[in-house]
């Protein structure tokens, strides 16, 4: 199995054929010794310069920094797990229970790689009469 | 397929920094199979300077864990002619036509009473990435990517 980065900056950079001093240049640091850096794998960007490096290479920051972008996804993952375990405990007040209901919806949403299908539920199901109706016009008048 | 990273580096025979060079490399890359020509007794490639700077790699891949692949020269060859490239010009051309990533790289062709150009020695190292890529792993998915980057390429007779 083959071992992905923690980023591939100094890939994307050099497919662009910028220089670290270049590359420094258009994201806004004084020199080239950051992008040096991230490239050594030696500091992580802040997050702001993560999202400049994605508007200047049109690649998702995920992809950039993909080695970084797993181990968060594995511990987010590792984390959930703990959570669902906790959830599954039963809990004597009802509206807990209620509420780990939902919870549980949104864990089985995720791990099937949907995006949350109550919310998509209860926007597709608006029907034009639940819409409100605009608020009266009170006090002012316009001239 | 896809290049990570590349490029040259330069060290001096007897500096004291060789090493650490190699194992900066290794350690940045981590790399899964390092690839080296095996080069024949009677190749005219086969230096004592390039067999220490291989003893070198091998020490450094040694302590690093990282196991070596051995392509040698006659099965390079063999591919590369099977491909309808015989010069090192004309494998350097399909190589940035599989990579354009590396295409501005590559240097014009060398007149006879010229010496190589430095950027050919990244050229040969692809060659060389894709020959292992051709002879162990996946032959006919490396002929594919060859031929949908180089379309004109003219194969030999026979082939």
């Amino acid at each position: 199995m083959t071992q992905r980065l923690p980023n591939y900056v100094r890939t994307y950079r050099k497919s662009a054929g910028l220089s670290q001093r270049e590359l420094a240049l258009v994201l806004g640091y004084p020199d080239e010794g950051q992008i040096s850096r991230h490239e050594h794998f030696s500091t992580v960007p802040p997050l702001e310069m993560a999202l400049r490096y994605e508007a200047a290479f049109h690649v998702p920051v995920s992809k950039i920094f993909e080695g970084l972008y797993e181990s968060a996804e594995a511990s987010v993952q590792k984390q959930l797990t703990g959570l669902k375990d906790n959830l599954k405990v039963s809990n004597p007040r009802r509206s807990r229970e209620k509420g780990n209901r939902r919870k549980i919806q949104w864990l089985l949403s995720l791990q099937n790689g949907t995006e949350n299908p109550q919310l998509d539920e209860r926007a597709s199901s608006v029907s034009p009469h639940s819409v409100r109706p605009p608020a009266r016009e009170t006090g002012i008048r316009r001239l | 397929m896809q290049l990570i990273d590349w490029g040259t580096r330069r060290f001096c025979r007897h500096g004291p920094h060789r090493d650490q060079i190699l194992r900066d490399l290794l350690c940045l890359f981590h790399p899964s199979t390092l690839v080296i020509r095996r080069l024949s007794a009677r190749s005219r490639r086969n230096s004592p300077h390039i067999n220490e700077v291989i003893s070198k790699v091998r020490e450094e891949a040694r302590a690093t864990n990282t196991p070596i692949v051995w392509v040698r020269e006659s099965d390079f060859k063999q591919l590369f002619e099977g491909l309808g490239n015989t010069t090192k010009q004309q494998i350097a051309t399909s190589m940035a036509g599989c990579f354009p990533e590396i295409e501005w790289k590559l240097p014009p062709p060398r007149k006879p009473w010229q010496t190589e150009d430095w950027r050919m020695v990244l050229f040969d190292a692809v060659a060389l990435g894709f020959a292992y890529f051709a002879i162990t792993m996946d032959p006919d998915a490396a002929r594919e990517m060859f031929f949908v980057a180089n379309p004109f390429q003219r194969l030999p007779r026979g082939a």
